[in-house]
């Protein structure tokens, strides 16, 4: 069950052709959900500074 | 004696604490079991007899699809808390899940979609359960839209449980649909009742992405509601002590 | 229950353009869409319907737009609510006189039109009987729209409600197709008619809870 199932670096890039389609499907979802963690944590730490500025 | 275990729980304080404890170690996790079961799938599991190496996209696009409404479902629930019980950290939980729900609904159409391309030959069908799909991505947006446009936040919350409530009715439209219209999307091959139709080297990735991408969720509805919580909370005194 | 009915009939017939201006705007759509093609080239009882069910839609969301909002604004709603004990009754007899006095003469309005592509003579009383099914679903849904949004503007009602009404569209093709191929179509119409009555049994009471927290 865990033997690579392509022949070389290449070959798991191309896919058969069938690269172009999955690649930039994950890297694209990747991207998505990265930026989104990124965004909630910006706002999360600026909002804490916001609150402890108005409580002092 | 059960409303009271809810009310002691559903205090937002206290969901803001407990989370802190376990939130770092969901998102690790999280990511982890992500990884290893994309990497899986991208790189050790055969290709398909049919589809080639397309089908790789599988791995993304049912965890999604599956998240896209399970988040659904979640708010739906959430809903019926706030509007049964009144507890108002549900419906804080639903605003803050509409927009994981918008993200993982938009990568479940979007990877779909560009599945379909080998697959199929066309980008898009309007075929019940994609068609529902975009449904439910519109529900979602037409959720955040109806909470931001009201100034009275109380109402809001009310109006938006309602409106989820009402709308957990598409839900199980979408999963008749297969069965009600002859489609081009290929039929569930993951039964509960026959077991999987699915080979075991492609089934054990398609469940560890799965619960990856669960915990990921997870992770960041965890950190949206906290920041929600902490915004609308922002008069009271626990938050003035907590940051 | 009977003399909400009897008001709404009274307050629906004297503000003439929210009864007649649907129907008139349905007429004009279904007339503006043949001229809008080349009917040489396309054979339009094949897709006819499809016109006409969109039209429905689109007009019966113009219909119940303002379902709620003058009462609202004059404080009579907020007057009946104090009064009635069931606020469902008022906002039941709101929707049932708009699909009769709207509702219905549309589906006549889009049966007509039917006859005019391809639908035969005596298929026609079958087009106008789902079509009115559909308007007492159509109309609870884009009521219920409404009332979410009642001075937020139409288009938070329509996002709102929408992607409920889009499965009684579907249910409207598979009705045609039903007609035009001959076999299936009592099925569809008895599916049609008994959700339309689930809905308009249970969408009062939301619609009701809706407009409580838009008055409090």
């Amino acid at each position: 069950m865990f033997n690579f199932a392509f022949t070389n670096l290449q070959d798991f890039l191309i896919m058969d052709g069938h690269g172009i389609y999955v690649w930039p499907v994950y890297l694209i979802a990747l991207v998505i959900i990265a930026t989104s963690f990124q965004v909630t944590y910006f706002k999360l730490r600026a909002l804490k500074k916001k609150l402890q500025h108005a409580s002092k | 004696m059960f409303t009271s275990f809810i009310h002691r729980f559903s205090a937002p304080k206290s969901f803001v604490e407990v989370t802190a404890i376990f939130f770092p170690y969901v998102m690790t996790i999280g990511f982890l079991v992500l990884s290893v079961g994309w990497i899986w799938g991208l790189a050790f599991a055969p290709e398909d007899a049919i589809q080639g190496n397309s089908y790789r996209i599988i791995f993304l696009h049912v965890p999604a699809s599956i998240y896209a409404q399970l988040i659904y479902f979640f708010m739906s629930i959430c809903a019926l808390m706030h509007l049964v019980w009144r507890v108002k950290l549900a419906a804080y939980l639903i605003k803050a899940a509409a927009p994981v729900g918008v993200i993982i609904t938009f990568i479940a159409l979007f990877s779909g979609s560009i599945w379909g391309i080998p697959t199929w030959g066309t980008w898009w069908q309007w075929d019940a359960r994609i068609t529902s799909t975009l449904i439910l991505f519109i529900m979602y947006l037409g959720i955040i839209t109806l909470h931001s446009s009201f100034s009275n936040a109380e109402k809001a919350d009310r109006l938006m449980s309602i409106l989820v409530v009402v709308g957990v009715v598409n839900i199980p439209i979408i999963k008749k649909s297969v069965d009600w219209w002859s489609t081009l999307h290929q039929p569930a091959s993951i039964t509960v009742s026959e077991g999987a139709s699915i080979d075991p080297s492609m089934l054990y990735p398609l469940a560890i992405s799965a619960l990856g991408m669960g915990l990921t969720l997870i992770a960041l509805g965890i950190m949206t509601s906290r920041l929600y919580i902490l915004t609308r909370e922002k008069n009271k005194k626990w938050v003035q002590s907590y940051v | 229950m009977l003399n909400f009915i009897s008001s709404e009939i009274f307050k629906l017939r004297h503000k003439l353009r929210s009864w007649l201006g649907p129907l008139l705007i349905m007429i004009l759509v279904l007339i503006a869409f043949p001229l809008s093609i080349d009917i040489s080239q396309y054979d339009l009882n094949k897709f006819f319907f499809s016109v006409i069910v969109v039209a429905l839609l689109m007009i019966s969301f113009l219909a119940t737009e303002s379902i709620f909002s003058e009462d609202y604004e004059d404080g009579s709603l907020e007057q009946l609510h104090l009064e009635e004990k069931d606020f469902y009754k008022v906002v039941l007899a709101k929707i049932i006189t708009y699909v009769f006095l709207i509702g219905f003469p549309m589906a006549l309005i889009g049966s007509v039109f039917s006859i005019a592509n391809g639908i035969s003579l005596q298929d026609a009383p079958k087009i106008f009987i789902i079509l009115a099914a559909s308007t007492l679903i159509l109309f609870n849904v884009f009521a219920f729209g409404s009332a979410l949004s009642i001075n937020k503007g139409s288009m938070l009602g329509v996002l709102a409600s929408l992607p409920l009404a889009l499965p009684v569209i579907v249910l409207l093709g598979r009705a045609v197709r039903t007609v035009q191929y001959g076999s299936g179509f009592f099925e569809v119409l008895a599916l049609m008619v008994g959700i339309g009555l689930i809905v308009t049994a249970i969408m009062p009471m939301i619609i009701s809870a809706t407009l409580k927290t838009h008055l409090e």
